[in-house]
């Protein structure tokens, strides 16, 4: 499995039955490069919405960059009172997540539907 | 060090190409699924530190060498460096604030700084070196996986 595309594609849709909510499909690759490209559809939501869910089903990579923004809208939220958790994440991704210590600090569920149910509403 | 050698410009750029590269060539000497994911995941963070730290100036170059054999893969990565940033000790500095942030549970602000820590347990052997030339960082990474060699060095 290798990674060569720049490219970064994230489809933002409404969560039914929650107020302010968005679940972000995240799909190709979070590095570097894409990161920057990334932030600008994400940071703005991050200062608006109460619940986001980052969908990383179809997120092939991502490297400490992009962790390190993800990490970053977590606190933000956690500092609004607000929630951001993520889903989906294949094996290679968690065990990247593991070891770089930033799973004790996340929230992350394994589907949509478990982490709908982990918001208190 | 015998194998593949590679220059490439301290540019982001060609980072995503050349860490496909390598993990391409992994596969190849039998590195499965997951370990050459692991090897890409290496020759990336081993770079960007190089250009994020190491080659601030125009037209310095990242030098790679990178040998495989027998079940083992060793890569050798040279910035040219910036001699006041010592990457040896900021790694030291990381992986003591990331103890710190474990142990309180959450960290006051998303510091960057773990992609090496993330080298580090990625990998058998991991040796920086800062010297007034540059930093030098130099891993070896075994073969864990039973797939057979579908090449030889």
């Amino acid at each position: 499995m290798t990674t060569t595309g720049r490219t970064i594609k994230i489809q933002v849709k409404d969560i039914p039955g929650f107020d302010k909510a968005k679940l972000l499909e995240i799909d190709g690759i979070l590095d570097t490069l894409t990161s920057e490209e990334a932030d600008k559809i994400i940071s703005p939501m991050i200062e608006k919405e109460k619940i986001i869910v980052a969908d990383c089903n179809r997120l092939e990579y991502m490297n400490s960059s992009g962790l390190a923004n993800l990490m970053r809208y977590y606190i933000q939220m956690k500092r609004r009172n607000g929630e951001f958790k993520m889903v989906g994440l294949n094996k290679m991704l968690k065990e990247i997540v593991d070891i770089s210590g930033a799973l004790k600090l996340l929230e992350i569920h394994n589907t949509l539907d478990e982490a709908l149910k982990a918001i208190k509403k | 060090m015998g194998g593949l050698k590679m220059e490439m410009p301290a540019n982001f750029t060609y980072i995503p190409g050349v860490r496909a590269c390598i993990s391409r060539i992994a596969f190849n000497f039998g590195f499965d699924d997951r370990e050459s994911y692991q090897i890409e995941t290496i020759v990336d963070e081993i770079c960007n530190n190089a250009i994020e730290h190491g080659s601030k100036k125009k037209d310095t170059k990242i030098r790679l060498e990178c040998k495989f054999e027998q079940d083992q893969m060793e890569l050798v990565v040279t910035d040219t460096g910036n001699r006041k940033f010592n990457v040896e000790q900021v790694f030291m500095h990381n992986i003591k604030r990331l103890q710190e942030e474990i142990s309180k549970g959450l960290a006051d602000s998303p510091h960057r700084g773990r992609g090496l820590i993330i080298v580090q347990k990625l990998v058998d052997k991991l040796d920086i070196k800062t010297t007034r030339n540059g930093t030098t960082v130099k891993i070896l990474k075994r073969r864990h996986s039973d797939a057979p060699l579908a090449a030889s060095s």
